[in-house]
């Protein structure tokens, strides 16, 4: 076991009236597991992928990483934390600085986190990357992201995620902005990365026919609850939440 | 589309008129702007005097160039000084808890309430009169309006998908506002800052005008305005020149605030 | 059965590039097609010419976009407001930003109707709002009508947006991703609405969508988007069933679905739709396209299988299939 989360509950003030994003939720990830996390808009998915990557702080519960408490973690211990988990967001286009060249956006991780590192190694690092995801360094480290298209944005910013070498790859709806031929390119990428580094992923996503390609657990949440969490043949094919089965038939239909 | 471009050149034109008037006052100045010539007072426009003489017989052409280099110096430094403590207090206040953040900004919030012009006299006449502390005073009213466009551009650039990846990856907060929120403000700052430098002219001959800036026998826009007050009707190109200048300078600045803005805000985009 | 409407050639280019080539198309009374394709290849440009609606620096270069058999960029401005005004309604992708904040929704679906009748039918245009937002499955009218967009739903902004479209009675409704925003239970109601609505009016629907099973079940013709042009066009079971075009064959194998297998790695078209498509000479999908051929970098014509079914492909114009 990598990460457990255990009771996260999360309060948000929306005019003076308390919301529960987020009500007791609870879950394990093992090492090189992927977790499918699927729940229409308002479940609280993409709050519940930032607590667990450090990004929010729950208003109860805890994140354990390692079985140690994620909010007492410091010095060393944060950074190792905050290296070991990357994100990949739904929008590639608004996860990059439009002022910035992609050379400068893929060097930034590593120039806060490897102080040591000199220019050419750098360089050789993300070279290397992009050569990975599928991309051309010479065609790409000097432009700025309005260059690109949202796929080959997407490819980059997996690029980015992946230069810190992460244990876990927490992917928030990373597919739902994308065309469908661009769709099938990225989760093809993501499968075969997985495959080829061991890391594990959270992937988030309402569209479930994507969760269950790509996941060995599906989580399903409705309203900030879990409603159902388990293998994901299984809960495919045998939805026992009478939620989880109008999500599964409405994407067969 | 054109119609930005427009304002943007033509501010840059009246700014450039400025700044030769500006240069000028360092090559070649007529006359010393404190000679005064009783016999030849409100001499018309000669080759001797470009622009005529004022009532103590003193060359209008000199005092107009001396006054806008005070007027440019004045303001600029004064907006600088202003700008970097009011950027300063507005980041703090965005990247602070709420209690001091709210603290923070009640402050500036009240320095706001304030006519720039009733603060400015106020300190002035706190400090006592002079260009220092006239500057000090332009400095002071332009803090609130820095602290309240750093502390909502950090706001507002905290929200950006760049900034939460930036974070994801363990950027520290200063990191996040030097390097990854400023090429996002720099624009509205250069903007803002235009627009400021013509107010701060405006504020400096006012204070001036009121007797609170530049002292007599000293030249300043305001002040030549407020000499030239008695004599509008019977000779008024004392007051013409010293105004045009200063409605220039103004209209300059404002301007080409304006264009930059509309210029890099004002792109439609479709699809 | 008359045309309703009718693209001939239409092109469009704005400062740098062509968006639209020879888009040419044709759709009769009480008649849907649907217009799919990926992000950038021009459906919701076309939807916007039909609309009259280009962003000022989009200019239509040739061809021309008949409504009822007029030429819509032959009136003025005033005469093409009044004349779209009456024949067009338009439901926009986005509800959110289509509804104003801050006026109720009875202002804002009774404005175009007040503005064409003048003032006195204000009455009567409040009682043909809520007697349509009934039709569009929504119980409570008067308290839809008079509360602010905030105070509904995403479904119900998205009903709201189809009843004001209807408003004037159009003979033809242009729909931009209806589905698209909305969360899967929700879009099966949407999906029913429209189902519903078209059994019940005589009404010609445009619709962009990529949600094909939406297509399927509500489109008589498909045309296909890549890159600007219509690359296929012809009767739903034409295109959907019998796809030629190689484009059209990747994008219909390509969408997600639950008979995905996990072993295998998925479909995919390689590369990118990328500038230099858009203004090539031949195929635009030249450089993805696992069948091209020299031929392909020519002019490729338009070839009519069936009396319905266009393609342009070098395949079919070559006569390999």
């Amino acid at each position: 076991m990598i990460l457990e989360a255990t009771a996260i509950t999360k309060d948000f003030k929306v005019k003076q009236k308390k919301f529960r994003a987020l009500d007791r939720v609870s879950f394990a990830l093992d090492e090189k597991e992927v977790l499918g996390i699927v729940g229409e808009s308002g479940s609280g998915k993409s709050t519940l992928g930032e607590i667990v990557g450090g990004l929010q702080k729950p208003t109860s519960g805890s994140v354990y990483y390692d079985g140690k408490d994620i909010s007492n973690l410091n010095g060393d211990d944060k950074k190792l934390f905050r290296r070991s988990v990357q994100f990949v967001f739904q929008s590639p286009k608004e996860t990059m600085n439009p002022y910035f060249s992609i050379r400068t956006i893929l060097a930034e991780p590593l120039r806060i986190n490897y102080r040591k590192l000199s220019k050419t190694e750098i360089e050789r690092s993300i070279s290397d990357m992009l050569i990975r995801v599928g991309m051309d360094p010479k065609n790409t480290l000097s432009y700025r992201p309005s260059h690109f298209s949202g796929g080959q944005l997407q490819r980059i910013a997996i690029a980015r995620a992946l230069l810190l070498d992460p244990r876990i790859l927490i992917c928030d709806e990373c597919t739902s902005s994308l065309d469908v031929s661009l769709q099938a390119q990225i989760l093809n990428l993501l499968v075969s990365l997985k495959k080829e580094i061991g890391v594990s992923m959270i992937f988030i996503s309402h569209d479930i026919s994507v969760v269950r390609y790509i996941s060995d657990r599906i989580m399903v949440m409705k309203d900030g609850h879990v409603v159902e969490i388990g293998e994901s043949d299984e809960i495919i094919t045998s939805p026992k939440d009478s939620y989880t089965k109008t999500l599964v038939e409405t994407a067969y239909r | 589309m054109k119609k930005h471009k427009f304002t943007l050149y033509f501010g840059i034109l009246l700014i450039s008129i400025i700044l030769i008037l500006f240069f000028i006052s360092f090559i070649y100045l007529p006359y010393p702007v404190e000679e005064m010539n009783i016999k030849g007072r409100f001499l018309p426009p000669s080759k001797a005097h470009l622009l005529g003489t004022d009532h103590f017989g003193r060359d209008i052409f000199s005092r107009v160039l001396v006054s806008t280099r005070s007027a440019l110096a004045v303001s600029v430094s004064s907006v600088f000084i202003g700008s970097v403590c009011g950027l300063i207090l507005g980041a703090i206040a965005a990247l602070s808890p709420v209690a001091i953040e709210s603290i923070l900004m009640r402050f500036v919030d009240a320095l706001m309430a304030f006519p720039g012009i009733l603060s400015a006299m106020m300190l002035s006449a706190v400090l006592g009169k002079g260009v220092i502390n006239a500057s000090i005073a332009i400095a002071f009213f332009m803090v609130p309006v820095f602290a309240r466009l750093s502390y909502s551009m950090i706001l507002e650039n905290r929200k950006k998908g760049y900034v939460k990846a930036a974070r994801s990856y363990g950027a520290s907060t200063i990191r996040l506002v030097v390097f990854h929120m400023l090429p996002d403000m720099i624009t509205r700052l250069i903007t803002q800052l235009s627009t400021s430098i013509g107010t701060a002219i405006l504020t400096e001959s006012s204070l001036s005008f009121l007797g609170l800036g530049i002292q007599p026998p000293g030249a300043s826009l305001g002040l030549m305005l407020s000499e030239a007050k008695g004599y509008v009707l019977t000779y008024p190109s004392q007051a013409i020149w010293p105004g045009l200048v200063l409605a220039i300078a103004v209209l300059g600045f404002c301007m080409l605030g304006d264009g930059i803005n509309s210029l890099l805000h004002g792109e439609k985009s479709y699809e | 059965m008359s045309d309703i409407l009718k693209l001939n050639k239409i092109s469009a280019h704005d400062d740098a590039r062509t968006l639209l080539k020879d888009v040419s198309l044709s759709l009769g009374e009480n008649e849907t097609i649907a217009f799919i394709g990926e992000s950038g290849s021009g459906k919701t440009i076309t939807l916007k010419a039909i609309l009259g609606l280009l962003p000022d620096d989009i200019k239509i270069s040739h061809g021309s976009v008949e409504i009822c058999g007029k030429d819509i960029y032959s009136l003025n401005k005033k005469e093409k407001r009044r004349f779209l005004g009456s024949h067009i309604g338009f439901v926009a992708q986005n509800t959110v930003n289509y509804l104003h904040p801050l006026l109720r929704v009875g202002v804002q679906m009774t404005d175009g109707y007040i503005t064409f009748n003048g003032k006195k039918s204000k009455s009567e245009a409040y009682e043909k709002a809520a007697k349509l937002l009934t039709s569009v499955g929504i119980q409570d009218p008067d308290r839809v009508l008079s509360s602010y967009p905030s105070q509904l739903s995403g479904g119900m902004r998205q009903r709201v947006n189809i009843a004001t479209a209807l408003m004037m009675n159009p003979s033809m409704l242009l729909s931009d991703e209806p589905t698209t925003a909305l969360d899967k239970v929700v879009q099966k109601q949407v999906i029913d609405l429209y189902l519903s609505l078209l059994k019940e009016r005589a009404l010609s629907l445009v619709l962009v969508s990529h949600d094909l099973f939406f297509v399927n079940k509500i489109a008589d013709k498909v045309a296909v988007f890549y890159s600007g042009q219509v690359v296929e066009i012809g009767l739903k079971d034409e295109v959907l069933s019998n796809p030629l075009h190689p484009y059209t064959k990747a994008l219909l194998a390509l969408s997600p679905s639950m008979d995905m297998d996990k072993r295998k790695p998925l479909n995919e078209i390689k590369g990118y739709i990328s500038e230099e498509d858009r203004s090539r000479v031949g195929c635009p999908f030249f450089s993805r396209c696992p069948y091209s051929s020299k031929s392909c970098e020519q002019e490729v014509k338009e070839s009519f299988v069936t009396p319905t079914h266009c393609v342009k492909c070098t395949l079919i114009s070559g006569g390999q299939i």
